[in-house]
């Protein structure tokens, strides 16, 4: 793939269904210790949360795994960016995607705008830039 | 509780910068973080490939360093918080009864980190402010600046730069 190759409003979708042995492993390797992510007695009668969390990095790492995957090798991602506006949860499908917004064909760079959703709505959104290789 | 937060009394913590030295990223860490995200991206996890793309070992995954919550070893699980947190991970005080959520980063890329490099840290608290929210009420907004410093090479070099923010709320 090259800068010519790609076009202003070409979509990227990936589909997650995060499980609570993932966000155990997930939480395990940032040693992140928030019961939030592993307690739902706890996530739901103390905190409110419908269950236990998909952490909030995770978020980022799945739309970094679409955007990246997308790339392969032909290029390296260079900005991502994302706010966590909304919850999601483990065993329920989470849906990645992104979207062209701008190309540089000088710069070879195309910027992406890239969320996270589940039924309830929009979990997270931000922006990506990748540079293509020339 | 979050409002029981005073920003005003905090203000002379903004500027703080913390040194973490997360240390050498082996190639299983890079594999095994990419396996908790169930990501197959090759990049991360073979070798081989990783050199064809012209890189000398795997690729870190780029949002893996500033992922890690605990930077350090952190406290003993006696001292956590009744919410897992570690009393002393933010360089304010938080009320016992206030939860936290991550409210997002931006990472700036300057380079793939590989397996093997040493990677260390600096993170300052730029920031320190309330909003109102009309479903949970007084919200405080802690927002951290890190760059991330790999010695791969002979020179330590930058290879990332996040912002981030932290949102501290009230028990609902």
């Amino acid at each position: 793939m090259n800068v010519e190759d790609v076009s202003v409003g070409d979509e990227l979708h990936l589909e997650k269904e995060p499980t609570r042995a993932q966000l155990f492993r997930y939480s395990a390797m940032t040693w992140n210790p928030h019961r939030i992510h592993y307690d739902p007695e706890y996530a739901r009668e103390v905190e409110g949360h419908p269950d236990v969390l998909v952490q909030a990095q995770l978020h980022g790492a799945v739309i970094q795994e679409l955007v990246m995957d997308w790339l392969g090798g032909d290029g390296e991602l260079v900005e991502i960016g994302w706010r966590n506006v909304g919850r999601a949860t483990p065993d329920r499908t989470l849906r990645v995607g992104a979207e062209v917004t701008t190309i540089d064909q000088d710069e070879r760079t195309v910027d992406l705008d890239v969320w996270t959703e589940t039924d309830d709505g929009r979990a997270a959104e931000g922006t990506a830039t990748v540079r293509l290789s020339e | 509780m979050s409002s029981r937060i005073d920003p005003d009394e905090h203000q002379d913590r903004i500027g703080t910068v913390e040194h973490h030295d997360i240390g050498r990223i082996r190639r299983l860490d890079a594999q095994r973080y990419a396996r908790a995200v169930e990501d197959d991206n090759s990049l991360f996890h073979d070798p081989e490939y990783a050199r064809e793309q012209g890189y000398n070992d795997v690729v870190v995954p780029p949002n893996y360093p500033p992922a890690i919550i605990e930077r350090d070893e952190g406290v003993p699980a006696d001292d956590l918080r009744e919410d897992g947190i570690d009393s002393e991970f933010f360089p304010i005080p938080l009320p016992d009864t206030a939860t936290l959520m991550g409210g997002g980063q931006h990472l700036t890329i300057d380079r793939y980190v590989v397996a093997g490099e040493r990677v260390t840290a600096e993170r300052e608290l730029t920031d320190l402010y309330q909003r109102e929210s009309e479903s949970m009420g007084t919200l405080t907004f802690m927002s951290f600046s890190s760059d991330f410093f790999a010695d791969g090479s002979d020179e330590r070099e930058r290879v990332l730069h996040c912002e981030e923010t932290f949102i501290v709320g009230d028990r609902r």
